[in-house]
């Protein structure tokens, strides 16, 4: 079949399902399952993977509502009452200490009467643990619950239940927390999140191990948010792409280059080199990194050697985690290096620089990404000091390299809208994978990164219960 | 209290504010760096109030070497988002000069700036310099840009505001 008939096919099955018109919807829902099956093959994925809203709209069903999603950290709620606002998929949601049992509850931000959101503050402080909104002043606790309506006697006698979920501000289904980070589901079914983490939670350990007190916090109030006009996919693909930095980012490795020959006697350039230049790594330098691919498209690159192994240590901090965990312990905690580790589809967790980029799909072209940084409690200020010029380089909308990553994501972005080009390529090392229990690796430069995802996004987007995935 | 500021040196300050401005307007960096103090740095908080930018991140926080590398960067031929030129402009209200020690003033401004890069992004918000006397010179120890928007979602930020 060629391919544009596959496009048209699909695009016809994909709406009526999303409208739910001609047939039932579980005929529809298999037809369009058969349909998704196909545009993800062994070598390459259809262009609808990007640029369809109806593909875009099911995964958000599919995907963003099974999986576990990255939610914030408990040290952005220290006492009862505070809270942030967030969204998990498309569903704005409110992470609130709870007033009585310090417990974290994630909250549906809308309000039981005629649903309208009840919070728009990014953060604060809920007094008395209450929420109202705004619009008839319906209040609710910070569990959710629905505690009064103004004028009650309206609804006394009519058959409305006051103790209905429904009515308040409903919790979300799942909400549970791995050393201090927390975490979602939409969905009531599925596997715990140690389970959903599995070899990932390494990473998060290891970050807050990295603390000499073994406790971290988020820095401020409020985190970068750097707007994409792309698909959410193409962020999470960029983390693992090694073949890219030493293109894409060949001409900031070279304004850096300029500036260490310009003052080779001085420390000008030196810290900020250290940052940009493993961006531009050799290919050999990227395949010795390696990639591990982990079940429901989780996945890094490092393990023993990453762009963080070659950071100048700092004696001050040397001397607190020595005093805190011993030697051998400490050498084992620092010599842990993985760049990027995907718990896919949310969030990216850099242990080593103490970062995490949290992944914020908007429509079908448009994705913000929101990155948060951490402190090590305990650790001297050089450390945070890094932490912050890795993440102005990095991960701000005015960072040194994000441009050109852009750049890159939206010349696909537009071509697939555009539609002159119908699959895109992930041939690169098919076929050459180990295996070895739940780990699939390769050498860092192999498209696996990238199919790893995809083994993921067909078992969510084409199974009832996400079986392998979520359920 | 310091001493009022004599008309030279006000003078002073606002050429070197019209200087710097026009510069930006030019995507002359090279010149432009040379208003700053050897040490001087330009800084874009990301909260509102943001007390230092050693303790919470900043959407930019550049010594003289940062900017000599995004000096280096732009334009550069094997940049992906350079095929894009970058173009900008800004406009700045009136200044409130302050003298704040011998030699050393505080100039607050509102700054409108428009970058335009594939697209036209607008800017607004206040604009902090403290500047020193070099010699005969006045110098940017600091530029401070404080964005109405900066903790909204930002598209790539260009060029400095």
């Amino acid at each position: 079949m060629p391919c544009s008939a596959i496009h048209a096919d699909l695009l016809m099955s994909l709406t009526s399902h999303m409208t739910g018109t001609e047939e039932s919807p579980t005929a529809m829902s298999s037809l369009a399952m058969d349909d998704l099956h196909r545009l993800v093959e062994p070598a390459r994925v259809h262009r609808d993977v990007y640029s369809s809203p109806a593909v875009f709209a099911l995964e958000m069903e599919r995907i963003w509502g099974r999986a576990w999603l990255y939610v914030g950290h408990q040290s952005q709620v220290p006492k009862p009452g505070d809270f942030i606002t967030t969204t998990l998929g498309l569903k704005p949601v409110v992470m609130v200490r709870h007033s009585d049992e310090e417990r974290i509850h994630v909250l549906h931000n809308r309000c039981g009467h005629r649903g309208a959101i009840v919070c728009y503050q990014r953060h604060g402080h809920a007094r008395g643990g209450l929420f109202r909104c705004p619009y008839h002043g319906w209040i609710f606790r910070s569990d959710g619950s629905l505690r009064t309506q103004p004028s009650p006697g309206g609804y006394a006698n009519v058959g409305f239940d006051a103790s209905d979920p429904a009515f308040g501000m409903p919790r979300v289904a799942r909400v549970s927390m791995y050393r201090g980070f927390v975490f979602a589901s939409l969905s009531p079914d599925g596997p715990d999140l140690e389970d959903f983490l599995g070899e990932a939670r390494d990473t998060i350990d290891n970050m807050v191990d990295r603390s000499p007190l073994g406790e971290i916090e988020v820095t401020g109030k409020v985190g970068h948010r750097f707007r994409h006009r792309n698909n959410w996919k193409f962020f999470i693909e960029n983390l693992h792409d090694a073949m890219h930095p030493m293109v894409a980012h060949a001409a900031t490795g070279d304004a850096v280059k300029q500036v260490l020959d310009k003052y080779p006697d001085s420390d000008a350039g030196r810290a900020e080199a250290e940052v940009i230049a493993p961006f531009g790594g050799s290919y050999d330098f990227f395949d010795e990194m390696g990639f591990v691919g982990l079940p429901r498209g989780h996945g890094y690159m490092g393990g023993s050697k990453s762009i963080f192994s070659h950071y100048q240590m700092y004696p001050d901090y040397l001397a607190a985690m020595e005093e805190a965990y011993g030697r051998e312990r400490t050498e084992e905690i620092l010599s842990y290096n993985k760049h990027n580790t995907l718990v896919y589809p949310s969030c990216t967790v850099r242990d080593g620089i103490q970062s995490i980029r949290v992944v914020k799909p908007v429509s079908v072209n448009e994705t913000v990404i929101e990155s948060w940084t951490f402190r090590l409690k305990g650790a001297p200020q050089s450390m945070l000091d890094r932490t912050l010029r890795y993440s102005r380089l990095i991960n701000s909308p005015a960072s040194c390299v994000g441009p050109d990553d852009m750049s890159c994501y939206d010349r696909i972005q537009e071509a697939a809208e555009a539609g002159t080009i119908e699959w895109i390529d992930l041939h690169r090392h098919l076929g050459r994978d180990v295996q070895a229990g739940e780990r699939v690796t390769a050498i860092g430069t192999s498209d696996l990164a990238l199919r790893n995802q995809y083994t993921a996004w067909v078992d969510y987007m084409t199974t009832k219960s996400g079986a392998r995935n979520a359920g | 209290m310091p001493a009022e500021l004599d008309p030279q040196s006000e003078a002073g300050i606002r050429e070197l504010i019209q200087r710097e401005t026009t510069c930006l307007n030019n995507g002359d960096l090279d010149t432009w760096m040379a208003l700053f103090t050897d040490d001087g740095y330009y800084w874009m908080p990301l909260e509102a109030d943001q007390q230092s930018p050693d303790e919470h991140d900043s959407l930019i926080y550049d010594n003289r070497a940062l900017m000599e590398i995004r000096q280096n960067n732009l334009g550069h031929p094997l940049s992906p988002s350079m095929d894009f030129p970058v173009r900008s402009v800004r406009i700045l209200s009136d200044l409130d000069i302050a003298t704040t020690a011998a030699n050393e003033c505080v100039v607050r401004t509102s700054v409108i700036a428009m970058i335009n890069h594939k697209r036209q992004d607008v800017y607004g918000g206040s604009v902090t310099y403290r500047v020193c006397r070099v010699g005969d010179d006045w110098r940017i120890q600091c530029k401070r840009v404080d964005l109405l928007n900066a903790d909204a979602p930002l598209d790539t930020i260009m060029m400095y505001i």
